[in-house]
């Protein structure tokens, strides 16, 4: 009579030792040492998502691991599914650049949003926050932000950005770097201003070397 | 349970002082998060004269995530399936949380009238969409007489 092992094309040495193992190597009787690639890569993919453990794995590390698993599977079953994970996760790790995903902002950029006065919001009387639609004027402390949108259409003037309760629009643009009312993208833009900036910082570095140089000429 | 967050009380208050031309949203008394919606079919649409029948629920984390909407009524669309199911971007990766149920459904009314079989959820009905148009939009026709009828 056969065994379940044989049954499931295992080793006589492999150790069963949980179901998933079983479902993951079982098939083509790959090397023992596959499977405990795999499994402790899934065993610490699990415990890192549980709150309750002890020993918390970066995620970094799990997906690391989490990747090589997948593309030990891969490679030995050619298997269309572990491709496809393995170029899901890798996008998602990556922000789905490329992507239409819009990945979430810092809590430096959050703390970087120009603050406005109740005084200084354009009518102020009826003004509301899009995203919780209470009045700013009810709130009886309220924090509130500009988002730059629109920024590259100022000329000189003061940004006319959207403006929202820092509660309200925190959480947002922690997942989604868009302004929820233009889709502005504000991470985008703030790359963009970056960049400009330092352009700028090189530029006058390179003037401040000619000029320099062109002082030795004087003087040297 | 958690309160019900103030957004949702107001949204819930307008959808009924103030309800939108060919929408009703009612809340269930056991959840206020779960609405029973009906849209009227645009009148210049295929599904004109019909009353579609959805459920619409608000998920925790509401508006920071698109509520849940799904066609109860059967209906003949490319976008939607036949788990009623709805491919909208509003839904999915464009909701914004300026958005709010009124005008999901505004979308969701406009998108009757505006069938998109190149961005299909119901994949057969997409495909003999873009065969014969013709015949497809009498299907549809023919299905909103049969299940959308007005109760």
């Amino acid at each position: 009579m056969s065994t379940y092992e044989d049954d499931h094309n295992l080793r006589e040495n492999t150790p069963p030792r949980s179901g998933r193992n079983n479902r993951s190597g079982g098939r083509s009787g790959q090397p023992q040492r596959n499977h405990r690639t795999l499994s402790a890569a899934i065993d610490s993919f699990i415990e890192s998502n549980n709150p309750h453990s002890s020993a918390q794995v970066p995620s970094q590390t799990v997906h690391d691991t989490f990747s090589q698993a997948l593309s030990l599977l891969a490679t030995e079953e050619g298997s269309e599914l572990a491709l496809q994970l393995l170029d899901t996760i890798n996008s998602e790790a990556n922000g789905g650049a490329g992507g239409e995903k819009h990945q979430g902002v810092t809590d430096e950029f959050l703390d970087s949003l120009e603050r406005v006065k109740l005084k200084d919001v354009p009518n102020k009387e009826t003004a509301d926050c899009p995203i919780c639609t209470n009045l700013f004027v009810d709130n009886e402390y309220p924090l509130l932000v500009r988002l730059p949108c629109n920024v590259q259409h100022v000329s000189g003037k003061k940004s006319k950005g959207h403006i929202f309760d820092m509660e309200c629009i925190a959480p947002w643009l922690k997942m989604n770097s868009t302004c929820p009312l233009c889709r502005f993208d504000v991470v985008a833009a703030d790359k963009t201003r970056r960049e400009k900036l330092e352009e700028e910082l090189r530029k006058l570095k390179e003037e401040d070397e000619e000029e320099e140089e062109e002082g030795w000429d004087v003087y040297g | 349970m958690a309160a019900l967050p103030k957004r949702i009380i107001k949204e819930t208050e307008r959808l009924v002082s103030d309800p939108v031309p060919g929408i009703t949203a009612i809340p269930s008394e056991e959840n206020l998060r779960y609405f029973e919606v009906t849209i009227e079919g645009p009148s210049s649409s295929p599904y004109a004269e019909g009353e579609f029948k959805l459920e619409l629920y608000l998920p925790d984390d509401y508006p920071m995530c698109a509520p849940k909407v799904r066609f109860l009524t059967r209906i003949y669309h490319p976008n939607i399936d036949k788990l009623g199911r709805i491919c909208l971007d509003v839904l999915k990766d464009n909701w914004s949380p300026a958005l709010q149920i009124r005008t999901v459904l505004l979308s969701i009314q406009a998108l009757l009238g505006a069938p998109n079989p190149d961005d299909p959820l119901a994949n057969d009905v997409a495909e003999d969409w873009k065969k014969d148009e013709k015949r497809a939009i009498e299907v549809a026709r023919e299905w909103t007489a049969k299940y959308a009828v007005k109760s």
